[in-house]
């Protein structure tokens, strides 16, 4: 059974200092939500007012119709699973996993029954009577997982919960808590700054930056339409350039220096006359070619990193632009080949000066 | 809408304020009282007659001139012996290790005044070694007393806490360390003083402390072994026991000099300590090397001949303990008389001293970890004056405990005078600060999130509290009161004050005994005392499997 949640206007100070200004939010029903975002934007602190272990100094939080904000943590059936495990030392797996089970009063039988088959479920069935001690890294982390599912949360929340785990394993235990997630189904909200984390494991994903919410939507929609500069660049990378927009026989589009003029007819009503731009191209959005059409520019580097080589090119005005394409046979493109830059004008963002409002269509921002 | 966050009043709230109001009343209360009598009086009011009757007799500031030298002394020699003792047993291997760190702490937990009294048989006016010297080398020597025997005395006694501090903090010293300083160059000596003594200075200034409070503060040996050297313990003791002449205001005026000056002493080691405390921990310890010709033996030398000295005075027990006896007084041959008699006639002492340490103990260990709890964990300007007070006591001398609580508990209706309970609450209030410090110390160790993620599962506070954090606690809240009980049952600055004839324990039976003229007894007595004391402590290696107790 579990329930949908919603943030109401909330705020949240440390004494005279306010980490999150005014917050709303509705996090659905049995839905992978995440919450990304640079160090100190208020992740944790978010996190912690679902369960209860931060004060709310304003708003409120429901879950599904119920107001929360007073009910004590204890009483309000949340698994957690903390970055560092938080497992009981002087309790064997079992113990560990039975805990909750035994606060809620579940006859023995059915916690007997319950433990195993968690345990099954996260594949540590043979670790059920060891200390803790000596774990590896990768079973803490499932032990923590079993100990939070286990009591049939109506919400799961997790804090970066693989951060300690090495790269290969981190990966695994990913796509393990996916799994997981989606077989019982629960209302989960995981913090991470791991990008690329957040795009393998989510339904959706807000970005946070400062306590507020950037932009909340689908790991594509953040990924190929951010709201603003700072989800553009902050997922992925992006180039940055300050731009004009310019109208050419009869179609709008954005003028590069040198005259070259790339037309686009996604473009908002709010993107109008010449309006200066900052315009977000990826590197893949490039399309780097060493004759024909196209921008102006000269390879400063190559790297060969197999699959890809990135290349940084100069522009005509001396910005210097990263680009990557698929590596080709034997021709790494040496520094100081003139080159020719097409875009990809269907992929690339355009923003307001201020780096505040993306002017391209299919923005799907659940935030505002 | 908004919703205002409410301090909601749970169980914790109520322990805080129980622990608040246990200090209060058996700490803030009774000091204050000394504080009020020492200045003022029913008949005249408030009036400095004391402290000027203190300062301007030389009778009276020669005692305090005379504890600041032998404990200025003390703490100096103490250092001096415990600090390469540490250093040798950590560096080099020496043979019967095990055996020599049980017998150090044997020395150091026996009450210092025994320390004393054994002395006294063999350095005193009719001592074996005295007629040794006096007979055979034909020195004129009258024995060690005064001066001297107290330095010996509490030199002996105090190095043991110096060694115990230093040898932790070379525990957490990374070998890597010394490594380095020998790729850079620097070794041996040189090495000692350039890296491996600033390092542990901070520690060494805070078992220097303890050391000079322990010192300044006992009262036993000065007794026994001072003779003509009056020291301020003796006075205030003297001052407040006496029948004729005795004043108790005076004694108050006494007591408040004292804690004055162990305050001011408090407050510059902290000063002190905190601009140069280091955070060490080691991955890889330094460990015990096999040393080899002169440095090997000198090694040995050394911490054979100050072991063997400071366990002189057990074996000197032990030893009278089975000497034959006839009424008071040793007769040829050797019995069991002292220990029938100390059996027959100190049963009673023997089940107090089990039951109130015990019953200390258990407070000790509930309250100490409830308050290291509330001030780790639940941080507010309550809590962090409820942490400065626990304190307190640290710098308070058993003998000035021992007379603010007669003062405080002497009528109705807080009458605990000649009670168990005013021993149990002297007990547990001197031994809190220790106790309170290294459960807190403990409980930083355990990351907060466990404790979240038993509320998380559905575990009220105090269930989280008894089902987890104390269970997390507790190997190293065990070890420590395994330590309190040892230095309780000997406790004596205090208890001589409150004990009246029903309520007395093994080590008043020793002290009384003693004073009374009855060796054989004292030393029967003394002798299980220290029987218990190694009981416990072997115990407590077995059990834990860890052969480090911490103070
Ligand atoms: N108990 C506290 N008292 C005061 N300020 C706090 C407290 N906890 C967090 N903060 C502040 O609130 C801000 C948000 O902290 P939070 O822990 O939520 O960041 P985060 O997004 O989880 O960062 P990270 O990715 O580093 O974990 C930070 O500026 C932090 O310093
Ligand atoms: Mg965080």
């Amino acid at each position: 059974m579990s329930v949908s949640i919603s943030f109401q206007n909330i705020v949240k100070k440390y004494g005279d200092n306010t980490i999150i200004p005014n917050l709303s939010l509705k996090i659905r029903d049995g839905e992978f939500f995440t919450l990304l975002g640079p160090s100190g934007c208020g992740k944790t602190t978010l996190l912690r007012m679902i369960i209860g272990f931060n004060s709310i100094e304003g708003g409120q939080i429901s879950f599904d119709d119920s107001v929360v904000n007073d009910v004590p943590p204890s009483k309000r059936n949340i698994g957690m699973v903390f970055q560092n495990y938080a497992i009981f030392p002087h309790m064997t797996v079992g113990e560990n996993v039975a805990f909750g089970l035994k606060n809620r009063k579940v006859p023995k039988a059915e916690i007997q029954q319950r433990v195993d088959e968690i345990l099954k479920v996260v594949r540590i069935d043979n670790l059920k009577d060891r200390l803790p001690q000596n774990m590896s890294g990768g079973q803490q982390q499932r032990v923590a997982l079993a100990r939070a599912i286990v009591i049939h949360p109506q919400v799961l929340l997790m804090d970066e919960p693989l951060s300690n785990l090495d790269a290969k394993l981190r990966v695994e235990m990913r796509d393990a808590i996916r799994d997981i997630q989606h077989r019982v189904g629960i209302t989960t909200v995981y913090v991470t700054h791991d990008q690329e984390e957040a795009l393998a494991i989510s339904d959706r994903i807000g970005v946070m930056n400062g306590g507020v919410l950037q932009h909340v939507g689908t790991p594509q929609n953040i990924y190929q339409r951010p709201a603003n500069i700072f989800v553009s660049t902050f997922i992925g990378h992006s180039n940055i350039l300050d731009l004009h927009l310019a109208d050419r026989d009869g179609k709008r589009g954005v003028l590069f220096d040198g005259g070259h003029f790339v037309p686009m007819d996604n473009l908002t009503d709010r993107a109008s006359g010449n309006q200066q731009v900052k315009v977000s191209i990826r590197p893949e959005e490039f399309i780097v070619s060493t004759d024909g059409e196209g921008l102006e520019g000269e390879v400063v580097d190559s790297i060969f990193l197999g699959l890809h080589t990135h290349s940084y090119i100069r522009l005509l005005n001396g910005t210097v632009v990263e680009t990557v394409s698929e590596s080709r046979i034997n021709t790494l493109l040496p520094a100081g080949t003139k080159v020719r830059l097409q875009v990809k004008a269907e992929k690339i963002n355009v923003f307001t000066a201020d780096g505040n409002t993306n002017l391209v269509q299919g923005v799907v921002n659940d935030a505002v | 809408m908004l919703s205002k966050p409410k301090r909601r009043l749970d169980a914790w709230t109520v322990v805080t304020a129980a622990c608040t109001l246990f200090f209060l009343l058996f700490l803030v209360y009774p000091i204050s009282r000394i504080f009020i009598q020492s200045v003022h009086t029913a008949e005249t009011g408030f009036t400095l007659a004391y402290f000027r009757k203190f300062f301007s007799k030389p009778y009276y500031t020669n005692a305090l001139l005379n504890s600041f030298k032998v404990t200025l002394c003390v703490t100096v020699l103490a250092a001096l012996v415990g600090t390469p003792m540490a250093y040798i047993l950590r560096t080099v291997q020496i043979k019967g290790k095990a055996v020599l760190e049980i017998l150090i702490i044997i020395s150091m937990l026996s009450p210092p005044f025994i320390g004393a009294y054994s002395w006294v048989l063999l350095l005193g006016r009719s001592g074996p070694i005295t007629w040794f010297i006096n007979n055979v080398l034909h020195i004129t020597f009258d024995g060690i007393y005064g001066f001297g025997g107290i330095l010996l005395v509490f030199t002996m006694q105090l190095y043991p806490l110096i060694y115990m501090y230093i040898s932790g903090a070379l525990k957490n010293m990374d070998d890597s360390l010394n490594e380095a300083s020998e790729s850079l160059g620097c070794v041996g000596l040189s090495r000692i003083f350039k890296v491996v003594l600033p390092l542990i200075l901070p520690t060494l200034l805070s078992g220097c402390l303890l050391v000079f409070m322990r010192a300044l503060a006992d009262f036993g040996t000065p007794m026994l072994i001072g003779e003509g050297y009056r020291v301020m313990p003796v006075l205030i003791f003297n001052e407040f026991i006496s029948e004729m002449g005795g004043n108790d205001s005076f004694a108050a005026a006494l007591s408040v000099i004292m804690v004055i000056i162990t305050t001011v002493l408090f407050l510059a080691q902290r000063y002190i300590s905190g601009k140069k405390s280091f955070s060490m921990s080691a991955t890889h310890p330094m460990s015990a090397k096999k040393a080899t010709g002169v440095k090997n033996v000198a090694a040995h030398v050394f911490v054979y001949l100050v072991v063997g000295i400071s366990i002189l005075p057990q074996l000197t027990v032990a030893f009278t303990s089975f000497k034959n006896t006839s009424g008071r007084l040793f007769v040829d041959g050797y019995s069991l008389n002292s220990y029938r008699e100390a059996f027959g006639k100190m049963g009673t002492s023997i089940v107090n001293t089990f039951v109130y340490s015990i019953a200390a103990i258990v407070l000790v260990v509930i309250l100490g970890t409830l308050i290291a709890y509330i001030t780790v964990r639940r941080r507010s300007k309550v809590t962090g004056a409820l942490d400065t007070l626990t304190m307190m006591p640290y710098i308070i001398p058993g003998s000035v405990m021992g007379i603010s609580l007669l003062m405080a508990f002497n009528k109705q209706p807080l009458m605990l005078m000649g009670t168990a309970a005013i021993l149990i609450v002297a007990y547990v209030i001197r031994r809190l600060p220790y106790t309170i410090r290294s459960s807190s110390a403990i409980l930083a160790q355990i990351s907060p999130s466990v404790e979240e993620a038993s509320i998380s599962l559905g575990a009220s506070h105090m269930k989280t509290f008894v089902r987890v954090t104390a269970p997390m606690m507790a190997p190293g809240v065990v070890s420590g009161a395994i330590m309190s009980w040892m230095t309780i049952i000997s406790e004596l600055s205090a208890s001589v004050l409150l004990y009246v004839n029903t309520t007395k324990t093994l080590t008043i039976a020793v002290y009384t005994e003693i004073v009374r003229g009855n060796y054989g007894v004292a030393a029967a007595l003394s002798v299980i005392l220290t029987l218990s004391t190694v009981v416990v402590l072997l115990i407590f290696f077995r059990v834990s499997g860890n052969r480090e107790i911490s103070m």
